[in-house]
């Protein structure tokens, strides 16, 4: 489980594709406070409809980006910390008079049902890797390699074989 | 016009019902006349869907508001130019659906008419059952001839005519929109072609290696389109949605995404088949995950179960696609099935370092990223149906699971050609990986050093550096060896390579071009954006770029109203460019739009959008963005076509092949 909440962290942490500096968003904020923006708007969706994270929202006057936008620069200038802004839009952001709740995050959350998002690929890959691995021992047990084919055979045939060999490799 | 429509559509489909029953009935009891005439009906079943077409697009030119596409898709002031993209709506685009399959029905049909006359009938069958339920659908859930009808307060209805239409969607309204969809879907609906052949085989008995040769071409075909397809998509959001990016992970994007991928997974593996008889099951399994997620991708675009932006309507046709879906793998999985024991490798794995094991992880990589996405994308429905609550998956999710993924794969493309095949020795893995691995390891150091230390933008750059070399070096010492044997100068001796190899090299030549397309995304962690405001007269400065604003204008069309501003862009005190970005309200959808505005260097772009005026008109907003890279993803695109145009082409031994056979033929006739 330690092990689980490791990689968990570190995927989580790490800063994917696509990182950048500046913000064509804000012109409240200014260095490490624009980074704090841009990070916080990625945990968020626009509700416009666009169904992108709130930093790639295009539209002019967007009546759902253009607020939002607001209430995080309002919300990092009262020094409010990441967790306190996005449980603000969880719990109390209204649009068109509704709450939105946890479908204004951009991703799923690390506990409960969630998690099987985030874990169910990898567990996935792991299971794909030991059943090839398996796979290539059993193979190997039950067929004789053909190295072994080649030991059986005449010097000639040996020799045909691994010309024909030759020739596919440089192919 | 709507009668002669819908008419094509009945006639269409009924036909493509019979050309199904008769090849069926014709391979089973051999009855070469039947299946003569199951041919004959698959090209009248193009011919009716070209005539549909036809139809749709001339009651669009003349804008005829009787009838209810034409007027939720055109109006009477849309350019000519956009009056021909018929498939803007749901029933449209199924309609090109089928026009694309009945395309392919034909070229397939007459291709193969006098060859192969086991495995061909099954192959008909499969498409046109498929094209059946495309035309089904066409007839009795989205109706491109439906027309405008209005209800009295009798409860009787009576025709109607609209004033004028809503208009396209004004985000339609570009040069990649023209070309985008018809390319993605001449690869989409591709992917049926090879699926057929891998059901003719099941069905025919016919499974040896015939069907994989015969349908590499249309797969490479599909492959080719898809891909194209995919970077116009990227292309169009890049230069339509004024967000500074192309790719979002949007549910349709991801859509299109995931039959490339097994589709690329299966493209890999055939070889495997071809050169050592094994992964014939999984070869047969790859295939059909490509065609149903091909499927699945259009249920999702049309049905409304996953939000998006593509969506068209939510009905009753999610119920259609499901039914189909269910029932083809289910049928498919039961004749694959039935014909295990004669799919068994006849060879076996003889080390796990080799060509083939790197063509194995290959796939099993191309595998687990698909399903990420699968994940990702239907997990708000699961999640809805195990929760009650439905949640979003955007694009962090899809980046932070599919970005390490996308490093191992780009690990294995630099590998995988390394490897001999049945087994390479450690000695000889050291001796093939020292050279590109020093490279890279250099190249890694200095990225650090002197552009970043961002995670994966190193990863990827030096995993960009390694693949590239080691193609390089292969295509050295492929050219050396002809230098040598031949007496060639290096140039000839590139050139001779590849095009006496065009599968090998071609292939290389399309890793390469992954390498810049992969690069071109990594750029991402340069990204630059701002925002400013600035009236007439003003400048501001962005990265080394001064931007001056001449002018801020008004302009009326037909078609929409339009604020724009003049802007002189200088670099190091020369002028580069003058830009106009510009915001539209369209005026039959009432909607508005952002006209980017690009500068575009092999470096980077400078991307300028208009983000509003104030209220006195004299002072714009603008949000400014310099990309770099970008470039390199849609450079990287036309490299990954050439190549796979080279793969394309035919190879000297199957020319030698093909000519033996059409001998063969001649003198069978004779």
């Amino acid at each position: 489980m330690k092990m689980l909440n490791l990689a968990l962290f570190l995927l989580l942490n790490s800063h994917a594709l696509p990182a950048q500096e500046g913000s064509a968003h804000t012109t409240l904020l200014a260095g490490s406070q624009i980074a704090f923006f841009n990070d916080v708007s990625q945990e968020l969706i626009c509700q416009c409809g666009c169904h992108l994270v709130l930093n790639s929202c295009g539209h002019v006057n967007c009546p759902s980006a253009v607020p939002m936008r607001s209430k995080i620069e309002s919300m990092i200038l009262e020094k409010k910390s990441k967790e306190e802004i996005l449980s603000y839009f969880i719990t109390e952001y209204t649009f068109e008079g509704k709450i939105i709740g946890r479908k204004v995050l951009s991703q799923p959350d690390t506990k409960g049902f969630d998690l099987v998002a985030w874990v169910l690929p990898f567990a996935l890959f792991l299971i794909f890797i030991f059943v090839v691995i398996f796979a290539l021992k059993k193979y190997s047990k039950k067929n004789p390699t053909l190295t072994e084919t080649l030991i059986k055979m005449s010097p000639e045939e040996t020799k045909r074989i691994e010309e024909e060999l030759k020739k596919m490799d440089s192919q | 016009m709507t009668h002669l429509g819908n008419f094509a559509l009945i006639l269409a489909f009924s036909l493509s019902i019979y050309a199904a029953i008769a090849s069926l009935i014709g391979a089973r009891e051999k009855r070469v006349q039947l299946i003569v005439s199951a041919h004959r009906a698959v090209y009248m079943v193009f011919a009716s869907v070209l005539l549909a077409v036809g139809c749709l697009v001339y009651l669009l030119l003349i804008s005829d508001m009787n009838v209810e596409y034409v007027a939720s898709f055109s109006n009477k002031t849309l350019p000519i130019f956009f009056k021909f993209t018929f498939w803007s709506g749901q029933a449209g685009s199924l309609l090109l659906w089928s026009f694309i399959l009945a395309a392919y029905a034909a070229a397939v049909t007459f291709r193969y008419r006098n060859h192969h006359t086991q495995l061909i009938p099954y192959v008909i069958m499969t498409v046109m059952i498929t094209q059946a339920f495309f035309l089904a659908l066409n007839l009795w859930s989205a109706n491109p001839f439906n027309e405008l009808i209005t209800q009295l307060p009798d409860g009787s209805t009576q025709p109607f005519t609209a004033a004028d239409g809503r208009g396209l969607n004004p985000l339609l309204q570009h040069p990649a929109m023209i070309i985008h969809p018809p390319t993605l879907f001449v690869g989409y609906v591709g992917f049926a072609i090879p699926f057929a052949f891998a059901m003719g085989a099941l069905l025919s008995g016919q499974l040896g290696d015939e069907w994989i040769k015969l349908s590499r071409r249309w797969t490479l075909f599909a492959w080719l389109f898809q891909s194209a397809g995919l970077m116009m998509g990227g292309w169009w959001a890049y230069e339509e949605l004024g967000w500074g990016g192309y790719w979002a992970w949007d549910p349709v994007e991801n859509a299109s995404l995931m039959p490339w991928l097994t589709a690329t997974a299966f493209l890999h593996s055939v070889i495997i088949q071809e050169k050592k008889n094994m992964f014939k099951f999984w070869n047969m399994t790859l295939i059909m995950a490509t065609y149903f997620l091909c499927i699945f991708g259009t249920f999702l675009t049309r049905s409304g179960v996953v939000s998006s932006v593509h969506a068209f309507a939510e009905g009753s046709i999610g119920i259609f696609f499901m039914s189909f879906i269910i029932l083809g793998m289910t049928l498919s999985a039961m004749a694959l099935w039935h014909r295990r024991g004669s799919l068994k490798s006849e060879n076996s794995l003889d080390s796990p370092v080799s060509r083939e094991s790197s063509f194995l992880f290959n796939n099993l990589v191309l595998l687990i990223s698909c399903f990420a996405v699968f994940w990702g994308t239907i997990f708000p429905v699961i999640s809805e149906a195990v929760t009650g609550e439905k949640i979003v998956v955007g694009a962090p999710f899809f980046n932070k699971v599919n970005i390490p993924i996308a490093m191992i794969l780009l690990f294995l493309t630099g590998v995988g050609p390394l490897l001999a095949w049945r087994k390479t020795s450690f000695d000889t893995l050291k001796k093939v990986l020292l050279l590109p691995s020093l490279i890279s390891v250099i190249g890694g150091i200095l990225i650090a050093i002197f552009l970043t230390t961002h995670f994966y933008g190193l990863v990827s750059f030096t995993l960009c550096i390694f693949v590239t070399a080691a193609i390089l070096i292969e295509f050295y010492k492929g050219a050396r060896s002809r230098m040598k044997s031949q007496a060639e100068n290096f140039l000839v001796a590139i050139k001779n390579l590849t095009w006496k190899n065009k599968r090998r090299y071609g292939g290389y030549i399309v890793h390469l071009a992954i390498v810049i397309i992969f690069c071109g995304i990594t750029g991402q962690v340069f990204n630059y954006e701002t925002k400013t405001d600035i009236a007439a007269g003003e400048f501001h400065v962005v990265k080394g770029y001064k931007i001056v604003c001449k002018n801020i204008g008004f302009e009326t069309t037909d078609n929409y109203d339009s604020q724009f501003a003049e802007l002189e862009v200088f670099r190091n005190d020369s002028r580069v460019a003058s830009l106009r970005p510009e915001y539209r309200m369209y005026k039959a959808s009432q909607q508005p739009t952002t006209e980017v505005a690009l500068y575009k260097t092999p470096l980077e772009d400078l991307y300028v959008v208009f983000a509003g005026l104030d209220d006195s008109g004299k002072r714009l907003t603008l949000q400014i963005f310099v990309n770099p890279l970008v470039s390199w993803v849609w450079v990287g695109t036309v490299v990954l076509v050439l190549g796979t145009i080279i793969c394309l082409l035919p190879g000297l031994q199957e020319d030698r092949m093909e000519i033996a056979r059409k001998k063969e033929t001649v003198n069978e006739n004779a």
